[in-house]
């Protein structure tokens, strides 16, 4: 058997993650530019059940592979159970999703195995038969479209990029073989010893229905009070923050919102001084209403917003929280 | 005795628009800003300086590919408290892919018996992420992304590290060394330089590692169209002073019912 494009699901502790979904609507998509034998592969430790059921409710072919280092994602035995996936079957384009492991994963397989690589992508084009692949650089102020030099291609997809494949039966048109691999191997270099939880703050990012989040553009510390209480004004509303602000010490990791941090889709979210890096961007690109504080009407972020502010962040957030004392603050609870 | 590389790039100084350069599919290589340490390798450098305080006699080595403008950030990276730096010479400008990146440093590393390499997570203009892993796997040594702790036992020839993974957890990974880490920011504070390695880095040479001409490794993927994001803003921009902005922000909040 000989699959054109292979994308490749995260598992974590015998689950498959939504990520993989996402992948499906990649790959679903990416069928018609002739490349149709496609497979999802699955890595884990004993996922071959749930990654059956994947294959028949979306009409694709499913590799799982067993292993119980594959159960938490080790990275090595990641690397070497996707070469051996490679060795059986051939395929032209391997995609991953762009996290931490997988992205890093992909480069390391791609060096090894002489392929070309292009991380982050946010879609596709066939130019008549060439395939080239868009990523944003300079924090999103610039577009690439990157192709591939070498007969084989790694590829990670950027969360948020594309929606979640749709469960319609034979949404992938495709015989939905599965092939179960159980891959013996042992890691020699890199052991993974435990997976801990940053802590969480004290409230839940991913439940949140309204995010005010801080962006370097708060200036300093002493600006997050600012944000806390602009917070405070709306219901079952958080405190997110773009990673710099959290590097800085500003606000805890835990924060944290986009690739590193979490993924969250509130009904409203607010950038308060933040460029909108993709990093940051995958992380709330979902969100309902996103509502852009920044002063650069340039920044990535204003091209992503529904209702766009320039301003200096400081002065307008704290004429915002006046006006908001004046005519609202007796009225919104009642 | 511990030798650690580490490697970093230049990045340009400004956040704003870089220019594109329409005839080599690229941006200027400064567009009038001055350029700087990618914020990454900063970390990366630190924490290597903070093991080699810890365990006298480590040696660290700094290395950066890119044209003569790149003697500055390694003349940074002396005064910060590396010891040696090294320069592989790219010529100006231009755009060279991870894997053409990697190649050199890894050629550059092989014969000199690193026990730890490290890079940063990613650099802030490209955000490829692949360097570092790619490194790692062309000299074949185990490797360990978005590192935000690391502890070194030298005695079992190990590090221990936390890495980020997604959704906000860490994992806790043990390598063998020879290792490469791939640092996140945030792990430490990179310090600034102490006057002592000022002045000592000020009469240091800079060791340049290539002969003219020497090829690099062939691309493998092609930048084949560069152009600025379409400005497809679906929305809406609130205009006014700067107290009306802010009135209309809270009645559209209000309509929308959050208020």
């Amino acid at each position: 058997m000989i699959y054109d494009i292979l994308l490749i699901a995260e598992t974590f502790n015998g689950r498959i993650l939504q990520s993989a979904y996402e992948l499906l609507e990649f790959g679903r998509q990416f069928i018609s530019t002739g490349f149709h034998r496609m497979a999802l592969v699955v890595p884990g430790s004993g996922i071959s059940p749930e990654a059956e059921s994947i294959g028949k409710n979306y009409g694709i072919d499913i590799i799982a592979v067993e292993n119980k280092y594959l159960g938490l994602m080790n990275p090595e035995v990641l690397q070497k159970a996707v070469k051996e996936v490679i060795n059986r079957f051939e395929p032209l384009f391997i995609c991953f999703i762009h996290s931490v492991t997988g992205s890093a994963v992909a480069s390391a397989l791609a060096a090894e195995t002489g392929a070309s690589c292009i991380t982050g992508i946010e879609s596709f084009t066939d130019n008549g038969g060439m395939l080239s692949f868009r990523r944003n650089i300079f924090g999103g102020r610039v577009t690439v479209e990157v192709s591939s030099l070498e007969k084989r291609c790694v590829l990670t997809m950027l969360p948020g990029s594309y929606a979640q494949c749709e469960e319609t039966g034979k949404c992938i048109p495709d015989s939905a073989a599965v092939t179960v691999i159980k891959f013996d191997y042992e890691p020699s270099g890199l052991f993974l010893n435990d997976i801990i939880s940053e802590e969480a703050g004290s409230f839940k990012l991913d439940e949140a229905e309204v995010i005010i989040s801080a962006g370097r553009g708060i200036g300093n510390i002493e600006h997050i009070g600012l944000i806390e209480r602009i917070s405070g004004i709306f219901m079952k509303s958080a405190v997110g923050a773009s990673r710099p602000v959290c590097d800085m010490g500003w606000l805890p990791y835990g924060r944290q919102v986009g690739i590193t941090g979490k993924t969250v889709s509130p009904k409203l979210y607010v950038a308060c001084g933040i460029s909108g890096s993709p990093q940051h961007v995958a992380g709330m690109k979902n969100s309902g209403i996103i509502v852009a504080i920044n002063t650069d009407p340039g920044a990535a972020i204003v091209s992503l917003a529904h209702y766009i502010i320039i301003e200096d962040l400081v002065p307008f957030l704290i004429l915002l929280e006046e006006k908001y004392n004046e005519s609202y603050r007796d009225t919104s609870f009642q | 005795m511990i030798k650690i590389l580490v490697c970093v790039k230049e990045v340009v100084c400004s956040g704003t628009q870089p220019e594109i350069d329409f005839d080599n599919t690229w941006v200027r290589p400064s567009g009038g800003h001055g350029f700087r340490m990618n914020m990454y390798d900063e970390y990366a450098l630190e924490e290597a300086v903070k093991i080699k305080e810890e365990n006298p006699g480590t040696v660290v080595d700094i290395l950066s590919a890119g044209p003569e403008r790149a003697g500055a950030i390694l003349k940074k990276g002396l005064e910060k408290g590396a010891d040696s730096a090294f320069r592989f010479h790219v010529e100006n400008g231009g755009y060279i892919t991870p894997f053409q990146k990697a190649s050199i440093l890894s050629s550059f590393a092989a014969p000199r018996g690193y026990s730890l390499i490290f890079t940063g997570v990613m650099s802030e203009d490209l955000m490829n992420g692949q360097v570092g892993p790619m490194t790692a796997a062309l000299l074949n040594i185990p490797f360990a992304a978005s590192v935000v702790r690391e502890a070194l036992d030298i005695r079992g020839a190990c590090i221990d590290v936390e890495s980020e993974i997604e959704g906000g957890m860490r994992a806790l990974y043990r390598l063998k060394l020879p290792a490469l880490l791939a640092i996140q920011s945030g792990i430490n504070m990179p310090r600034y330089p102490s006057l002592s390695n000022k002045l000592r880095a000020k009469y240091q040479k800079i060791e340049i590692v290539n002969d003219e001409g020497t090829s690099i490794a062939a691309a493998r993927e092609r930048i084949h169209s560069i152009c600025y994001p379409e400005k497809i803003s679906r929305g809406i921009v609130i205009e006014g002073t700067r107290s009306e902005k802010a009135e209309k922000l809270l009645q559209i909040l209000h309509e929308k019912s959050f208020l």
